[in-house]
């Protein structure tokens, strides 16, 4: 004991004793390492995080641009705001419905709809349009995804007599009448079809005429 | 603004050592003293961005030692520290010294857990008791106390110590909240 200082208490020697314990060769640079290595894996997580992010980010765009170039063109959703007016005249309106079908409505080059609404037409819901067709002229359609235009008197202005008498349930039958000719309007009773939708709403209009032509 | 990396960096370079002693001399094994370093520089890098860096860097990583040392306590095969494991760290070059010394380790090792915890944080560490109290979480007087008891009882079972005149067991000359002097 000759080397320990006379005025070294319990707790001196305790700590010169504890003192005396190196830690093993290599702790250190081995923390270091597994620090460094837990830095890459954190740093390498967030890259994948922010990638993540990105990615959907990049989802996100591209949905809010497919939903611009699907949105309805402006004469369909000027059509669907011209419906919501004629709710006085349309009765009970079902809006989201209408919305849909018109939503999916693909027109023609240059046609606008003007007017688009569910009309009873003698005991048959059927969606009714009014459109501007490229060359001005303003025509009617009524459109029926039921397939019993066949009981319609065309007399009255509607499908009678005029071929529709095929349709069959399940599909969708187009009467189309107004200052058109036939010529123009096949593809546009094509595009109609395509653009019919389900459900009626509210429209009552038996008087729905005009001479019809297909 | 230093970033984490080089803030755990300096962390480990000052403090693994007393880490390392400290968890040795409390478990008598070199293994887990080794693993329980890791673990506490493991959850200090997790904590740290959290906590905006420690004011008192060697109290929190004793603090995060100490959790990770009582969840190795509470587990089925908790670890010890027999005598003969701490006498065997004695060792040194003078014979006599280092028989002191073993002497000494062996009568640490004898210590209640708690007793030879507080001594180690006051010895090794260099903490106030007003620190030692905060990481105990213990009042200030009961901080004293054990320590008192603790010097006590490693003084009675050390033969090497019995002719150390100078050996104040409690330093009453001094105040007893008395900062960094405990």
């Amino acid at each position: 004991m000759a080397d320990r200082p006379r005025h070294e208490g319990i707790e001196g020697r305790l700590a010169r004793l504890a003192r005396a314990s190196r830690p093993p060769a290599g702790l250190e640079r081995r923390l270091h390492e597994e620090l460094a290595r837990l830095e890459r894996e954190h740093a390498r997580h967030r890259l994948r995080r922010v990638r993540a992010a990105a990615a959907l980010g990049a989802f996100a765009a591209a949905g809010l641009l497919a939903l611009a170039v699907l949105l309805p063109p402006a004469p369909v959703r000027a059509a669907a705001a011209h419906l919501e007016r004629e709710q006085a005249l349309a009765g009970v309106l079902d809006r989201g419905e209408a919305e849909r079908w018109l939503a999916r409505a693909p027109l023609p080059p240059g046609t606008a709809l003007l007017l688009g609404k569910d009309c009873l037409v003698r005991g048959l819901w059927v969606k009714h349009l009014r459109l501007r067709l490229p060359d001005g002229r303003v025509v009617e359609a009524l459109l029926d995804r039921s397939g019993r235009w066949r009981g319609l008197d065309g007399r009255s202005g509607t499908a009678g007599g005029l071929g529709w008498r095929a349709a069959a349930r399940g599909r969708v039958t187009a009467l189309v009448f107004g200052a058109a000719d036939a010529s123009g309007l096949g593809p546009l009773a094509r595009a109609l079809l395509m653009a019919a939708g389900p459900g009626p709403a509210s429209h009552h209009d038996d008087t729905a005429g005009g001479g019809s032509t297909t | 603004m230093r970033s984490r990396r080089e803030r755990m960096a300096e962390l480990v370079s000052a403090h693994h050592a007393d880490l390392y002693r400290h968890a040795l001399w409390l478990t008598g094994d070199p293994a887990l003293a080794e693993d329980l370093v890791q673990e506490t520089y493991y959850e200090a890098w997790r904590t740290l961005s959290r906590l905006g860096g420690p004011r008192a860097p060697r109290a929190w990583l004793l603090a995060i030692l100490r959790r990770r040392l009582a969840r190795h306590r509470a587990a089925p095969d908790p670890p010890t520290a027999p005598p003969e494991a701490l006498a065997g760290l004695a060792g040194g070059d003078d014979p006599e010294a280092a028989a002191e010394l073993e002497g000494l380790a062996r009568a640490f090792a004898a210590l209640p857990a708690h007793q030879r915890e507080i001594l180690l944080l006051r010895a090794l560490h260099g903490l106030s008791y007003r620190e030692i109290a905060r990481l105990l979480d213990l009042p200030l007087g009961t901080v004293m106390s054990r320590l008192s008891r603790a010097r006590a009882a490693l003084l009675a079972a050390d033969p090497g110590e019995a002719h150390a005149a100078e050996v104040v067991p409690f330093p009453r000359r001094r105040s007893p909240g008395g900062g960094k002097d405990g």
